[in-house]
This record gives C-alpha cells, sequence and structure tokens, in this order.
C-alpha cells in the first residue's frame, strides 16, 4: 500500500514537471497562467499524498493555503493580462 | 469483520488516490500536446480538477480508515477546488480571448467573437492600456486566416511531428 501511494506520488510530480514544461514554453501569457494553476492543484495534491504516505496530519492546512493561492494567483493574473491591473477602481465605467 | 471493513476501505482510498494521480498525469499530458490555449484549458481545469478530487477524497478515506480521524481540511480543500478550478479556468480563456490570443487554425467555430459582435461589445481588449496595444481590432481572433499564426505556435504545434518520425 505505501508502494502504491509512492508511485502516486512519483505520478504527480511526473505531471508538475509536464505542466513546468507548458510554464518555460509559453507561447502566451493564458499558457502559462493555465499551466501555473494545474501546478498549484497538483501540489496540493502531493502534499495530501505526502501526509498519507508519511501517516501525519501536519500537512494539512497547506492543501487548503496551497489551493487559495494558487486560485487567488490565477484570478489575479488573468486580470492583469485583460485590463491591464488586478484592482478596479469603485465607480470604474469599463468594469464588466 | 471490521478488519476485513477497514482493510477494504484502505484499499479502496489507495487505489482512489491512484486513478486520481493517473487522472493528474493524463491533464498534464493534455498540457504539453494540444495546439492552443482553449483545447489546452480543456485539459487543464476538467481532468485535473477530476483528479486532486479523486486523490483528497482518496486521503480522506485512508485516514478514516487507518487513523481514524477525520480531517476537516481536506473535507473544506475538496468542497474549495471543486468551486475555484471551474472558476479560473473560465476567467483565464476570457481573459486570453479579450487580449487577442489565436485560436487554432484547426478551429471551427468561435462564438465569442460572433457574440462580442452581435451585442457591439468590445471584445479583444480595448479597457486597459496594455491590452489596446497588444490586440489592434483586426487580429480578432475570429478574423484571423489560417497562415497568420505567430511562428512560436505554429512551431510548438508542428515540433513533435518529427521526432515521431525519426523514430
Amino acid at each position: 500500500m505505501q508502494t502504491i501511494l509512492l508511485i502516486a506520488m512519483i505520478l504527480l510530480a511526473l505531471a508538475i514537471s509536464g505542466c513546468l514544461y507548458r510554464v518555460l514554453k509559453g507561447p502566451s501569457i493564458a499558457d502559462r497562467i493555465a499551466a501555473l494553476d494545474t501546478i498549484g492543484v497538483n501540489v496540493a495534491a502531493e502534499v495530501a499524498v505526502s501526509g498519507a504516505y508519511t501517516r501525519s496530519t501536519a500537512y494539512f492546512e497547506l492543501v487548503l493555503l496551497i489551493g487559495i493561492l494558487a486560485f487567488l494567483g490565477t484570478v489575479a493574473l488573468a486580470r492583469y493580462m485583460e485590463r491591464g491591473r488586478v484592482l478596479d477602481a469603485p465607480d470604474d465605467p469599463t468594469d464588466g | 469483520m471490521l478488519q476485513t471493513i477497514q482493510l477494504t476501505v484502505e484499499w479502496l482510498s489507495v487505489l482512489l488516490i491512484l486513478l486520481g494521480a493517473l487522472l493528474s498525469v493524463f491533464s498534464a499530458f493534455g498540457i504539453i500536446r494540444l495546439p492552443d490555449v482553449y483545447l489546452r484549458s480543456h485539459a487543464a481545469t476538467k481532468s485535473s480538477t477530476l483528479g486532486v478530487l479523486c486523490v483528497l477524497t482518496g486521503v480522506f478515506l485512508y485516514f478514516a480508515s487507518v487513523m481514524q480521524t477525520a480531517s476537516m481540511n481536506i473535507l473544506l480543500g475538496i468542497v474549495f477546488f471543486f468551486i475555484t478550478a471551474p472558476v479560473a479556468g473560465h476567467l483565464n480563456g476570457r481573459a486570453a480571448h479579450r487580449t487577442g490570443v489565436p485560436l487554432w487554425t484547426g478551429s471551427v467555430q468561435d462564438e465569442l467573437a460572433e457574440a462580442a459582435k452581435a451585442a457591439d461589445v468590445p471584445d479583444a481588449g480595448t479597457s486597459g492600456p496594455e491590452a489596446s496595444e497588444a490586440a489592434k481590432p483586426d487580429d480578432m481572433p475570429g478574423d484571423l486566416p489560417s497562415d497568420r499564426l505567430p511562428e512560436e505556435t505554429a512551431a510548438g504545434r508542428q515540433e513533435p511531428v518529427p521526432e515521431e518520425k525519426k523514430e
């Protein structure tokens, strides 16, 4: 059973490296953002599996934390790419 | 009897974790191989979300059966990933379309460009200073001739073919 968990961790690491290739290669910024989001999700899964592998719940807060950080980072980057800024002024007519 | 149930749940959870990891690998494969942003976000949001949900459910069951502890963090994580991953994919795809990232030459339909034209909404990013520089009105993805893809995109799409031919 530990062996299967180890195999799952190796597979997740493979997935992260695959996304890393897309982050480095591009070609557009949106590609990099999507790949970075997937990397964040996969890292959270990797942390959860490593918690199961070592049988400790110590890192489970990290799963939620990494998920929130990845989501906020994706939203901020996508908004910056779309509008040239992240936060809007309160009475901005261009805000969709 | 209780031992048997515990062992069954343990094996089930481990297999779920393995299935989720396999799904993540498939989504990474799609991210590498698919030709443009919109097809890639198809792989990046759907299968990787299902993969991480499988992994987290498996870990939750594993701890429930092995350690007899129900981890609320993992449950919250499942709900959170289920809600946010499609939202992030949608935002990214919309931003890509509005800033004029070109579609794959094999794409047959661009409903967002048609809808934006019908509703007379500026589509290729007229709001931000950087966006309007990056995408001129005639750079709309829907109007893009098939031979006008940026060189990098075309190279990235055609690169795997010669490698396969060599082998």
